[in-house]
């Protein structure tokens, strides 16, 4: 009952955000230099100042401040994010067709360096001057001072020229026909290693410091002491007492990342040219196509939200003090 | 042939070594506790009172290590260097620990209930259920009210007073014969404390369990104690019946502790912020020749400051380590 509560409470502060998220995306573009009405006259091939009138009245442009924004509002309610102008296709459809492979490349490359920087940490934290625990330090170091796009070229080197077993561009095979779901399941798969791996290194890095620093703390914790002089296992010492606690920075973080993730998206889409929503965001802001650039700001704040969500869940799930009180 | 004791441990030495040499934090200690018994260990704050709680547990922590030729025995079984699944068997079922801290001694994310049923479940090999059961059982034994209830709370929605319940429901769930007590209530407001010391006289009278209570409060010994021993800068200075010990101390630091609380001693009444002994304690590394307790001693000669004194047994059971033992435990 409490949790109900607590999900409808969020649910309905998430609605206004993205409300909020949306008024202001719009002002912020609408300041923004260059005028729309050019880089469509532009794709056109030049205009003089006629056409460019017309254009701005085709698309709205020249209606006042508030008109252009209740349109937009509405219109978005509606499902409807507007018209690309470079593309000239419905932006729901451009960002729908590229969200699934961002999302995918950052879940995979996240949610990895979640797991395996746990559990380095964890591992490390048993034995907190043992190689393992030196190798993560200097993990740690490396993998903060290296850009991702360096760790990428880094990999697609190895990968394409030294041991070439990965494919190192693109998404799928676009050579490749028949296998039925599964064989491009595989292909996907197989072309996301490279990508997921470079955007995770720099987070597996973060986390297994973080977990060995939280796990040796947590070690230390006078109720870890109690648990041993109950004649528990030193696994059941490890994984249950300490991890259940440790975790909670690592989940703090994760949450964290889920929005910033996206800005590391960019870098590795284009290194391993991923058809990702990194790319088309980069492209947009070039082509001043703000309904495009609208639509995926959009999309990524209500990401950014609904991580937020799962955080706070998993929070409540893991933490009873969080769960008995608010 | 009489049985063995309950727990007799001979010459434990913990210490850990530095590049400054060897630190001894607990030296050629000798202990026995009978069934049923309370044995006070008592002495001031960095006396080495809890590494030998935890070394009679196996559990000193690194860097420190049980050292020497030392021998702690459960009815006759040696715990030195036993195996860790041994080792694992006997805690928490046959000797429990109570630590000082009640507030941080409770993991924060289990309710209390499932930190005592997994003891049970663990040693006794029940099953959710009846280990639930049990754990209720347990809580009621403690004097926590609703206990069908508060079995789910959490820690955090427990006062220190309750959760110090819950450490000793916890630690006396599978009745264990033997409870370490390691200042169960210094953590604790006075009025609770009392409550604390009652709760340890009444669960030791209806299991039979023998309780080694380490303190540094000597009202405590006043008040619970059959024997004593006290501990100075990790060694045995005197030890006792409680009762000898606190009456006629043959130690000048005994007497100097029992001096500090004369009230409570005497009339019973409510427990002081006591004075303190001038001086400190000295530094492990730099252990004074002679009687370690000399410096801050009104009585010390210069035999005193030269040569340790030996722990000198005075009648049966009575012992204490001055060189002007006999003359004061007269
Ligand atoms: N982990 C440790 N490493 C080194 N020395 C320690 C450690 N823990 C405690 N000591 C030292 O051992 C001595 C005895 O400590 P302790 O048994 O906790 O004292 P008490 O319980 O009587 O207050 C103290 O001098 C303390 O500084
Ligand atoms: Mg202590």
């Amino acid at each position: 009952m409490r949790l109900a509560n607590a999900i409808l409470q969020r649910l309905c502060n998430a609605i206004l955000l993205i409300a909020a998220v949306i008024v202001f995306n719009f002002a912020l573009i609408h300041l923004a230099p260059g005028d729309p009405a050019q880089v469509i006259a532009g794709e056109m091939g030049g205009a003089n100042a006629k056409i460019l009138a017309e254009i701005r009245h085709a698309y709205g442009l020249d209606k006042p401040f508030l008109e252009q924004l209740w349109i937009y509002v509405s219109h978005v309610l509606r499902g409807d994010l507007g018209q690309s102008y470079y593309f000239n296709a419905p932006v729901a459809q451009l960002v729908a067709q590229r969200a699934l492979a961002t999302v995918l490349l950052v879940f995979s490359g996240l949610i990895a360096a979640i797991i395996f920087g746990t559990l380095l940490g964890v591992f490390s934290a048993r034995r907190p001057r043992g190689a393992l625990s030196h190798g993560v330090t200097i993990l740690s170091l490396v993998g903060y001072s290296a850009p991702v796009f360096w760790t990428g070229i880094l990999l697609i080197l190895l990968f394409a020229a030294a041991v070439p077993i990965f494919p190192v561009e693109g998404m799928m095979d676009p050579a490749r026909t028949g296998g039925g779901w599964i064989g491009r399941a595989i292909d996907i798969a197989h072309h996301l290693v490279l990508p997921a791996t470079s955007l995770g290194i720099v987070y597996l890095a973060q986390y297994s410091r973080l977990a060995r620093a939280s796990m040796l703390d947590v070690l230390g914790a006078d109720y870890i002491r109690a648990a041993r002089a109950k004649g528990l296992s030193e696994n059941v010492v490890v994984y249950k007492h300490a991890l259940r606690n440790a975790i909670l920075p690592v989940v703090t973080v994760a949450g964290l990342d889920l929005g910033r993730v996206f800005a590391g998206a960019v870098l590795v889409e284009t290194v391993f040219d991923w058809p990702g929503m990194g790319r088309l965001a980069y492209g947009s802001i070039l082509r001043r196509d703000s309904p495009t650039l609208l639509g995926i700001l959009l999309f990524s704040a209500v990401i950014v939200i609904i991580g937020n969500l799962l955080t706070d869940l998993a929070y409540r799930l893991i933490d009873p003090r969080i769960r008995t009180s608010a | 042939m009489s049985a063995a004791p309950l727990l007799q441990i001979e010459h434990l030495n913990v210490g850990f070594d530095t590049a400054m040499g060897a630190i001894m934090v607990v030296r050629d200690l000798d202990l026995v506790l009978e069934e049923g018994e309370t044995l006070c260990i008592v002495g001031e704050s960095g006396s080495g009172k809890s590494m030998t709680a935890l070394a009679i547990m196996g559990l000193v922590p690194e860097p420190l290590r049980v050292v020497g030729g030392g021998s702690i025995k459960l009815s006759g079984e040696e715990l030195v260097g036993a195996s860790h699944r041994r080792l694992r068997q006997i805690r928490g079922k046959r000797i429990s620990m109570v630590f000082q801290e009640p507030m941080s001694s409770l993991n924060p994310v289990f309710s209390v209930g499932e930190q005592i049923a997994e003891t049970l479940r663990l040693h006794e090999g029940l099953g959710r259920r009846d280990a639930r059961a049990a754990a209720i059982e347990m809580l009621q034994a403690v004097g926590i009210p609703a206990p069908e209830r508060r079995v789910d709370d959490y820690p955090h929605q427990m006062s220190g007073g309750m959760r110090q319940r819950v450490m000793i429901a916890m630690a006396l769930a599978c009745r264990p014969a033997i409870l370490i007590a390691d200042e169960p209530t210094t953590a604790l407001d006075v009025t609770v404390q009392a409550q604390i010391m009652d709760l340890l006289k009444d669960v030791q009278r209806r299991f039979g369990t023998a309780i080694l209570l380490i303190t540094h409060d000597i009202g405590i010994v006043a008040e619970a104690a059959d024997r004593v021993i006290v501990l100075y800068a990790g060694r045995r200075v005197e030890e006792g019946s409680a009762e000898e010990v606190l009456r006629r101390p043959a130690h000048p630091y005994t007497a100097a502790l029992v001096a500090c609380a004369p009230q409570q001693l005497l009339l019973g009444g409510e427990r002081r912020i006591l004075p303190e002994i001038p001086g400190i304690v000295p530094s492990l590394l730099r252990m004074p020749p002679g009687c370690a307790f000399a410096p801050r001693c009104a009585r010390a000669t210069a035999e005193c400051h030269a040569k340790a004194p030996p722990l000198l047994e005075l009648s049966a059971g009575r012992a204490s380590a001055c060189w002007l033992a006999t003359e004061l435990g007269r």
